[in-house]
């Protein structure tokens, strides 16, 4: 019933109230002529209030006193177990609730042990037939080795009456918490166990059901090791299709156990209950098993202060419970029992991965937020003990760092390894906290360890390069790669000087070469890489996976340079190793994939990366599961694809995805997101969104120019971004400095003769045009073009783009004859590149259209003409239409 | 860390509620709730099922040893008797379903019994009705489902409740008319169907 219709129906019910009996009937029958339903509801009303329910005359405690004294009679009692239930033959009775009854029973075809659940009361309500249905539909949903599967359904006749039952797997097995007590708790059998379960519960999400009762009883593990989940009695589904059935478990009800309860949970907040607050019950879960404590302490607790401990108090720490485990474990299972689900892992996919990580000895992952979420509760909270801190220590380090971290705990010199730890750790016990916002602290700490790490640590050096080598690369991760650079070059200079120690030379050359290319500085990093790639070959004893970082490093300096075809060969070297080394489905080759597929398209080959990329992608997705930030990547990747092809309505929701997702990740300030942010703009001004794509320009050029040095080439591409786009809004004065701009800072971190440059002169060139310079205009246009003849493989859109802008500068002086086969062969490479009907390849028609028409070949001239019209037609309309919706 | 003095915690909590802030009362919540199902679990465990056993007492006696004092304005008593009938609400649905739960332990298997009871007299059945009738009244009309919160959980009187809400008496009487016609035609219609599952 609407809330409308009811107020509707208590107006006229107070008004009937008032009256005698005669005239009650009289008023009802003159409504009933009017509205048939809403008198039959009123003289319901009206009978229901001369006898209500007896139940609402009492209170409810009254009840519940009636209710402890009485014991439910039902079928399916003791005394009266059947031989036999359907084709099912009953062993033993194994539970039995208040509704519902589970034996252990054989079916003979096909020949299986199965549970068989009935509901046993002689009347079940409509609720308990109702949980009873829901349970066999999630349960028939599912398909997971980890979870216990159904396999029929049905009614069955018992007695003088049908029962509804199903028939599930059985599952021989014991609790996992005993389980693993058996085995001491041995480590690696615990994180297996829970990455299995990480699994099973990914699979329940991925199918819309949350089960919001995991607790180690409803977990069994067989004599094989395998994990198996019972239970969606309480499950909820997502899906909106649920929303119309009575939400069976509504908000204020505390079911489930409390232990494994998450605060969003225990406040009975459904709406923020999700995916997530099954995460939190895993990390419970993964406590328990480490070290067989809860935690929350909750013994002589009373409810109300379990859920406030749970609410409010900080979990204790895994290392206070008598075993100690890796920092890596500390934070994992920190961030499955966080407060706050934002600052949880976002599935238990991620969970899981993070714990095969760990087993398998990577770098774990974690996010900058949570980074800073900690470090905000430590600022909030004043009182914190050094132990603590030196935690926050590792998951700050461990979250920005994972490689260096890595390093540290696998380095033989443990000594070290807990120096450098000290010394960052002191870092944080410095921070002042009445001053410290949490903002900042992560940038703030790693200044603070900059500055002081040469007068504290002057006698050792040893660990200073340390600290400054880890440093390095958590300002590499912030995006602040000046800083990076200067700790980088730091630590290698020690290494260079006095260890000569050829593993950290190596790597640190690595870290450094990136960095330089991070800053734009390119042609050092591509004497710096190519001399490591050098070591590596000459190496005795060969490290293929070292070597595949070298040659993608190099790689990645190669194509940065525009000498894609040279970053190609590097790539599939790289891959080649890397395949063999890791096989086909590791990480690290779809990386290696999505950057082969990056250089193809950057060659002007629009076909083959496109299988490349949805491989990587594939082999994220399987690997790291959906919500990875490699594989936001992976669909920003597949968008450029889309974007150099011209479809750009497919390529803007994942530009879109993927700005926000890295928003999400790097905060948002981080020169990755001024990529995205450019990206989006280069995709929005190509589909004629001037507007939107100025404004978004702008932005990346703000926060390019307060992260980055004055010559960085990323700041001449934003330049350039904003003058094409002015230049198109018919602000040619304005465009023409930013432009010019932009070739000074191209030309002096890239030479002359870079591609890039060339481009940036085609601009410059149509900019010039409009203005009506066009001597200036056709030395500079033709001089762009000939560099990209030269640079780049024939067929090349921007070739193509270049082409017409000397046609069109040819075409003002009058030399319509000498434009003409420019034009030609401009459309020619339009259409064999880009998809049919997108916008470049309307303008090139139009041109080449209007400029037979004026060579009065009319004939040839207007089909194109005629085609470009169709294109731009088609292509207004949508944009129309979304302003319209705006 | 230094634990918070529940008394101090519900002061507080209340003078938010007053204020406005409707967050705090689902802070109050799970206070209240435990101290209730506390204090209703040791009446029982002492006294047996008496019929001295009042919701309304319980509730008084679960004010005085939270907050302490008698001195608190009325008002922040009221918003105190909302938050108890609330709990009070969820004790008794959470009891009815534990107390169907399948006793546990001592298989190997566990399985769920998710249900309730639905036998005979079908009591339990008949207080999770009214709890799921009165989610729904509640969308369509949260005063009369609050009011009957108050009086059916909470086991105040018309005019306790009417103060509670800031109403007459004679308003919270006919809304309460209305609100117990309503509901005793949920309760008969669930008494009247019972789907089947169909067979596979």
């Amino acid at each position: 019933m609407t809330p409308h219709r009811y107020q509707r129906i208590k107006c006229v019910f107070s008004e009937l109230c008032e009256l005698s009996h005669e005239q009650q009937v009289v008023r009802l029958r003159e409504l009933r002529s009017q509205d048939v339903e809403l008198a039959d509801e009123l003289s319901q009303l009206l009978a229901n209030d001369a006898s209500p329910s007896e139940l609402l005359s009492g209170s409810a405690l009254s009840l519940v006193v009636e209710i402890s004294n009485t014991k439910g009679k039902g079928i399916l009692e003791e005394s009266s177990i059947p031989e036999r239930i359907g084709h099912y033959k009953i062993i033993r009775k194994i539970a039995e609730g208040g509704m519902a009854i589970v034996f252990e029973a054989e079916q003979e075809n096909p020949h299986r042990r199965v549970a068989l659940k009935l509901i046993r009361s002689a009347l079940p309500s409509s609720q308990a037939i109702r949980r009873f249905r829901q349970e066999v539909q999630v349960l028939g949903r599912l398909q997971h080795p980890g979870i216990a599967r159904i396999y029929e359904a049905g009614s069955v006749p018992l007695g003088h009456q049908t029962v509804p039952f199903f028939a599930m797997e059985y599952i021989d097995g014991v609790e996992i918490t005993d389980y693993v007590s058996s085995n001491g708790r041995d480590l690696p059998t615990v994180l297996s166990l829970v990455s299995k379960l990480c699994q099973a519960v990914q699979h329940a999400h991925q199918c819309g059901i949350i089960h919001r009762d995991l607790k180690p009883g409803n977990i069994l593990v067989n004599e094989s090791g395998r994990p198996t989940i019972l239970d969606f009695g309480i499950a909820r589904e997502l899906s909106p299709s649920s929303r119309n059935e009575r939400d069976c478990t509504q908000a204020g009800q505390l079911v489930g156990t409390i232990s494994y309860m998450s605060p969003e949970q225990i406040n009975g907040d459904p709406q923020r209950m999700n995916t997530r607050s099954d995460v939190y019950a895993l990390g419970v879960v993964l406590f328990e098993l480490l070290t067989g404590k809860l935690p929350h302490d909750l013994t002589h607790h009373s409810l109300t202060e379990s859920a406030r401990a749970i609410c409010e108090r900080q979990p204790r720490n895994l290392n206070s419970c008598e075993r100690r485990f890796p920092g890596d474990l500390e934070r994992i299972v920190s961030k499955a029992l966080a407060k706050d689900p934002a600052h949880r892992y976002a599935s238990a996919a991620a969970l899981g991965d993070d714990v095969d990580r760990f087993l398998a000895n990577q770098p774990i992952m974690a996010r900058p937020p949570s980074t800073l979420y900690y470090l905000r509760k430590v600022v909030a909270r004043h009182t914190v003990s050094a132990t603590l801190l030196g935690l926050l220590f590792l998951v700050l380090i461990g979250a920005s760092a994972g490689m260096s971290f890595m390093y540290v705990r696998a380095s033989a010199d443990a000594h070290a390894a807990n120096q450098t730890s000290r010394f960052l750790q002191q870092m944080f016990i410095s921070i002042d906290p009445e001053r410290a916002s949490y903002t900042v602290p992560v940038r703030d700490i790693l200044d603070k360890a900059a500055q002081r790490v040469g007068a504290e640590l002057d006698d050792q050096p040893d660990i200073a390069a340390q600290v400054r080598e880890t440093l390095g690369i958590t300002y590499r991760k912030l995006g602040l790669y000046e800083k990076a650079e200067e700790q980088l070059r730091a630590a290698l200079q020690f290494h260079e000087n006095s260890t000569k120690d050829p593993k950290r030379i190596s790597s640190i050359t690595l870290h450094l070469g990136n960095v330089l290319i991070d800053n734009g500085n390119f042609v050092e990093a591509k004497s710096m890489l190519a001399a490591a790639v050098q070591v590596h070959r000459k190496q005795s004893i060969p490290s293929p996976l070292e070597q595949a970082d070298a040659l993608s490093s190099l790689a990645r300096a190669q194509m940065n340079l525009g000498y894609s075809m040279d970053a190609e060969r590097l790539y599939r070297q790289a891959l080649a190793i890397r395949e063999k080394t890791l096989g086909p489905l590791h990480p690290n080759v779809a990386e290696t994939l999505n950057w082969l597929a990056i250089t193809l398209l950057q060659q002007g080959d629009f076909e083959l990366p496109e299988p490349l990329l949805r491989r990587a992608l594939s082999i994220r997705r399987d690997s790291l599961g959906p919500a990875h930030p490699d594989v936001a990547k992976s669909l920003n990747s597949l968008a450029m694809l889309l974007y150099e092809r011209g479809d750009y309505a497919e390529a803007k929701p994942l530009y879109q995805e993927g700005l926000e997702a890295s928003r999400q990740v790097f905060g948002p300030d981080h020169p990755h997101v001024a990529t995205l942010m450019s990206n989006l703009g280069r995709l929005l001004f190509a589909g004629g969104d001037l507007q939107a794509a100025e404004q978004l320009h702008r932005s990346a050029l703000k926060m390019r120019r307060s992260l980055l040095h004055q010559w960085h080439p990323d700041i001449a591409s934003s330049l350039l971004n904003l003058a094409a786009v002015l230049h198109e809004e018919g602000y040619a004065d304005k465009a023409e400095p930013l432009a010019y701009e932009s070739l000074l800072v191209f030309r002096h971190t890239l030479g002359s003769e870079h591609p890039e440059v060339a481009m940036a002169m085609d601009t410059y060139a149509q900019i010039l045009v409009e203005q009506g310079k066009l001597d200036a205009a056709s030395t500079i246009g033709n001089k762009g073009l000939e560099i990209l003849r030269r640079r780049l493989p024939a067929g090349h859109p921007a070739l193509a783009y270049a082409l017409q802008t000397v046609a069109s500068i040819d075409c003002r002086k009058g030399n319509n004859e000498s434009a003409l086969p420019l034009l030609r062969e401009s459309l020619g490479i339009l259409r064999a590149k880009l998809t049919q009907g997108s916008y470049q390849t309307a303008k090139a028609e139009l041109a080449l259209g209007e400029c037979l028409q004026r060579l009065g070949n009319d004939q040839e001239a207007l089909p194109f003409i005629a085609s470009a019209h169709a294109t731009l037609q088609q292509l207004e309309k949508p944009q129309a239409e979304s302003k319209k919706n705006n | 860390m230094s634990s918070v003095n529940p008394s101090d915690f519900i002061t507080k909590m209340l003078t938010r509620i007053n204020a406005g802030d409707k967050t705090a009362a689902s802070q109050l919540l799970p206070l209240v709730y435990g101290e209730l199902r506390a204090l209703a679990q040791n009446y029982l465990r002492e006294h047996g099922p008496t019929p001295t056993l009042q919701a309304t007492a319980l509730v008084h006696e679960a004010y005085i040893r939270l907050v302490g004092r008698t001195d608190v304005v009325w008002e922040g008593r009221a918003h105190f008797f909302a938050v108890s009938a609330r709990a009070m609400r969820q004790i008794l649905v959470d009891y009815a379903r534990a107390r169907q739960t399948a006793k546990r332990g001592g298989s190997r298997v566990r399985i769920t019994t998710m249900g309730f009871a639905a036998c005979e007299p079908p009591r339990d059945i008949v207080l999770l009705d009214l709890h799921e009738a009165l989610t729904r009244l509640a969308a369509m009309d949260p005063r009369q489902s609050q009011i009957v919160e108050l009086r059916f959980f909470g086991g105040l009187k018309m005019e306790e409740v009417a103060r509670v809400l800031g109403l007459s008496k004679s308003t919270v009487e006919r809304e309460w008319r209305m609100a117990r016609a309503w509901l005793t035609s949920q309760l008969e219609r669930n008494d009247d169907d019972s789907p089947s599952i169909p067979a596979h």
